[in-house]
């Protein structure tokens, strides 16, 4: 499976830069009692004695949900076992109605220039005076904006 | 409707700042007798304690921060829940250990199990509680692996019970999981709909519609971006996160609600004006004694100026007087002493000639005695008219001298009686101006309606060459308009014909050279100049204009240019644009026909206005995507649909008997019960008995009812614990299924998949 791979030894996301996870980076490692009046301003400087040694622990400790969907969905599951995946709302069967993209009202037009959808001759001439691209924001909001790759 | 009786909500710039947290000290007389330790893992808000107690003891944000201060320490330093706000240094490495409801981050877990540990006070060695801890729906076997994996190893728990957070919280509400319901969960990134029947959670017919309250959030933040998007500061997502908390409203009908939201007396009402915190301007703090004083000192400098200066006049006028006495005297003596010291006398003073000093003297005289009439009050008086007796004289009686003579007079008469033509015309086209003026006077006197018909008339005669104007400017701007190319032929001829100051331009057309070479002259350019100008100045001309009309309308007829300022103020007002970014708010005019009064309350008004935004629409439009999740473009069935459909599956009608709303997403909005209830009579059969409800605190119900629910199903909840020996064996992702569980499948030992083992 290529995702095994990959989320091998190094996939913690890049703002993970950090010392390992189980290394306290503080030397000084103080008693909670000491936190009692101030509160705890730097959990690292907390005693966890309730801790046990973390090596047995898996090495992978982040991974995103897109990577655990894809791999378990690789696997049979019972066909009306209830999955993260498979309990997803249909697509909705309904006609969709129109509004309007700046001001929300329904829409009776759409611009052909830029697929603004609006609601009156009024509201198109803030369309026309759009700054160029800026269609695309209003697009993005029912996530029908042209996305270059 | 003004200004004052319109309310405006403030909104901070953040949360309050907080203080750290302290932790609890009585872990060991609560730890007694194996209280189970209870943990609301949301994906927003981490709740836990104890399931003896009534509430939770911790509530946080589930979010941590590992970041450095060199003020504070070297060290890493390590922040969790509420505590991150406490350091702004935290704020920009705040992470979350979740991914659309799931926790797939488990150092991130682990640093928030650390948390709840240590703030309830565990010094032990080890956890000996039981752990009841929450879940998403259908959460992935990895997820859950590696929490089980994390509990076990890293905090040696005894056992663990996992379930599901609104269906703990319909058992807080109701008591039990016995009678039949449909429990709608709204939570930070989605919202599940689980019927209840057989007295357990149905996973099976679960769904989940990905929109929660981050998902309004985020919509609301982006709206409002797209609406003001010259608003002068940025909206925070704590903001953003405020204004839906507390306006947005579910429509009972949503579309016949919006259209006519932008009506007047609906936008009186539902208008909400939010004030950003905004500097106050500079602004003028003296009393009006303090003005007066500083205009009085103000006077008396300049007072103190003109005396100065009158002082250095006279002294100037002395000194003259003086230096003409020394002249006179310097001529007087001509005769008494030698010649030759004589002009070496004028040498000395800078005048060669004898001739020298008399024009000195003469200059000298009428500058003195110019500045003693003046003193005295005298005017000069109009010098007599020039004659020129030698004009009329035929040449030939003249000598060669006295023709020289003529022909000098002859060019001054010239001169003179074209400046005699000149004063007589002005003071005719004085008379004619007064004249004029006394006629519009007694015209204003006497038919004061026609008069003022007459100068509205050609007040807006002005206005609309300035509007033309600034039309036609605008136009410009458009290379293809149809101004713009008209202007652009109109400049092509004026350079084909155009003459150059030295004749090239005209020279090079009659060549008949074809090769067009505009712009190889520097002269070519002028022609822009000569366009542009032009409009400048008719503006300016215009502008005066109107000033002066404006001016003499202020004066007899100032309810008129109010009139045209309420008229212009109204048009703008009613447009759907102004109505839906500014709410009811009177309009600010470009330029007021009439004078405005800008005092200090204004002022402040002003910049007040500018950090104002107006909540109207949006405040239905952003809690609808449930209902419509198409308007944010996701494609996926809305609330009702989804009820429906569920309905239809189970075969149980009786669900819609007992709706049940929680969480923190959706089911806080006001009017999502009414409108359900609603909605959901519209698609049942007539008579179907309905009801819809929300749990008494959709938040922390889930917690509690997780910890009612271990203390009153003592038997389920020793039956749904998963042991040390229950992770050894059968794996991290093993659960034993219980009435508000998830539901579990084990895979055949034999084909057991990779990617459920350690990797």
């Amino acid at each position: 499976m290529p995702a095994n791979k990959r989320g091998g030894k190094k996939s913690r996301p890049s703002s993970a830069v950090d010392t390992p996870v189980h290394m306290d980076a503080t030397k000084e490692i103080e008693p909670l009692a000491n936190f009692r009046e101030s509160g705890i301003n730097n959990l690292y400087a907390v005693a966890k004695p309730f801790k046990r040694s973390p090596e047995i622990m898996s090495s992978v400790r982040w991974k995103n949900l897109k990577q655990i969907i894809a791999q378990e969905q690789a696997q049979e599951w019972p066909i009306d076992f209830p999955t993260y995946w498979s309990i997803d709302a249909p697509p909705s069967l309904l006609p969709q109605k129109k509004y309007c993209d700046i001001t929300g009202l329904p829409a009776k037009y759409t611009d052909p220039k830029t697929n603004v959808r609006y609601h009156s001759a009024e509201v198109y001439q803030i369309v026309k005076t759009l700054p160029p691209g800026s269609e695309q924001d209003y697009l993005a909001l029912r996530n029908a904006s042209v996305v270059l790759k | 409707m003004t200004a004052k009786d319109r309310t405006v909500y403030e909104i901070p710039d953040g949360p309050p700042e907080p203080t750290l947290t302290k932790p609890f000290f009585d872990y060991a007389t609560m730890s007694q007798g194996g209280t189970p330790l209870v943990i609301d893992n949301g994906s927003g808000m981490c709740r836990a304690g104890w399931a003896s107690e009534l509430d939770p003891r911790l509530e946080f944000v589930s979010i941590v921060s590992k970041y450095r201060n060199r003020k504070v320490s070297a060290d890493q330093l390590l922040l969790v829940g509420n505590d991150v706000h406490t350091d702004p240094m935290a704020k920009a490495s705040i992470r979350s250990g979740f991914d659309n409801g799931i926790v797939t981050n488990f150092d991130v877990m682990e640093n928030i199990l650390d948390y709840v540990f240590t703030m309830l006070g565990c010094v032990d060695e080890r956890i000996v509680q039981p752990i009841v801890m929450t879940e998403a729906v259908c959460t992935p076997y990895t997820s859950r692996k590696h929490m089980s994996e994390l509990l076990f190893e890293g905090y040696n728990v005894p056992s663990v019970t996992y379930g599901i957070d609104s269906v703990w919280s319909y058992y807080k509400n109701t008591g039990s999981l016995d009678t039949d319901g449909l429990i709608v969960g709204s939570g930070n990134t989605a919202s599940h709909l689980i019927p209840i029947y057989d007295a357990r959670a149905n996973t099976e017919h679960c769904t989940r519609i990905g929109l929660g309250a981050l998902s309004m959030e985020d919509y609301l933040l982006k709206l409002l971006q797209l609406k003001y998007p010259n608003f002068p500061m940025k909206i925070t997502d704590w903001q953003s996160r405020e204004l839906v908390k507390r306006y947005s409203v579910v429509a009972e009908d949503f579309d016949k609600e919006l259209s006519c939201y932008l009506a007047e007396d609906n936008l009186t009402d539902k208008d909400v004006t939010v004030q950003f915190h905004f500097p106050m301007p500079a602004l003028d703090v003296r009393t009006e004694e303090e003005i007066q004083k500083a205009t009085e000192r103000r006077r008396e400098l300049a007072k103190k100026m003109q005396e100065m200066a009158a002082k250095k006049r006279q002294e100037k006028v002395e000194q003259r007087a003086k230096e003409l006495e020394e002249l006179l005297a310097l001529r007087e003596s001509k005769d008494h002493i030698e010649a030759g010291e004589y002009v070496m006398r004028l040498r000395q003073i800078g005048l060669p000639k004898e001739k020298d000093l008399d024009e000195a003297i003469a200059s000298a005289q009428q500058i003195v005695s110019r500045a003693q009439n003046k003193e005295l009050g005298i005017e000069p008086e109009e010098k007599e008219a020039p004659t020129f007796p030698l004009v009329g004289i035929p040449d030939d009686e003249l000598t060669d001298a006295q023709k020289q003579e003529k022909r000098k007079q002859v060019f001054l008469k010239g001169s003179h009686d074209a400046r005699e033509r000149m004063r007589v015309e002005k003071e005719k086209e004085r008379v004619k101006q007064e004249e004029l003026v006394r006629a519009d006077e007694q015209r204003r006197l006497y038919h004061f309606d026609e008069w003022l018909a007459d100068l509205q008339a050609k007040r807006s005669e002005v206005i609309n060459r300035i509007d033309e104007r600034r039309i036609r400017r605008r136009d410009l701007n458009d290379r293809r308009s149809h101004a713009a190319q008209v202007r652009m032929r109109g400049i092509a001829d004026l350079a084909a014909t155009d003459p150059s100051p030295n004749g090239n331009g005209n020279k090079r057309r009659r060549r008949g050279d074809q090769d067009d070479d505009f712009g190889a002259e520097d002269d070519d350019w002028n022609v822009y100049r000569d366009i542009s100008k032009e409009t400048a100045e008719e503006d300016e001309e215009d502008e005066a204009e109107l000033e002066k009309y404006n001016k003499q309308l202020e004066q007899h007829a100032p309810d008129y240019l109010e009139s045209l300022d309420r008229a212009a103020r109204a048009k703008i007002e009613n447009t759907t644009i102004y109505r839906f970014s500014e709410g009811r708010q009177p309009a600010i005019l470009d330029k007021p026909a009439a004078p405005q009064k800008i005092d200090n309350d204004v002022i402040v008004a002003r910049a007040a206005r500018e950090y104002q935004l107006h909540l109207n629409i949006e405040r239905i439009r952003v809690p609808e995507i449930i209902f419509r999740p198409s308007l944010v473009g996701l494609d996926q069935a809305g609330l009702l649909e989804t009820i429906e459909g569920i309905v239809k599956r189970t075969g149980r009608l009786s669900l819609v008997n007992n709706v049940f709303v929680t969480g923190g997403g959706f089911a806080q909005v006001p009017g999502i019960l009414e409108r359900l209830k609603l909605d959901i009579q519209g698609v049942v059969p007539v008579g179907t008995p309905i009801s819809v409800r929300r749990a008494a605190d959709p938040l922390r119900d889930a917690w509690r009812g997780a910890a009612l629910w271990c203390t009153n199903e003592a038997e389920a909840f020793k039956a749904s614990r998963i042991t040390r020996e229950d992770y050894l064996e059968l794996g991290g992702e093993y659960i034993r299924e219980h009435g508000a569980s998830n539901r579990y499948y084990a895979f055949p030992t034999n084909t057991d998949s990779p990617s459920l083992t350690d990797q």
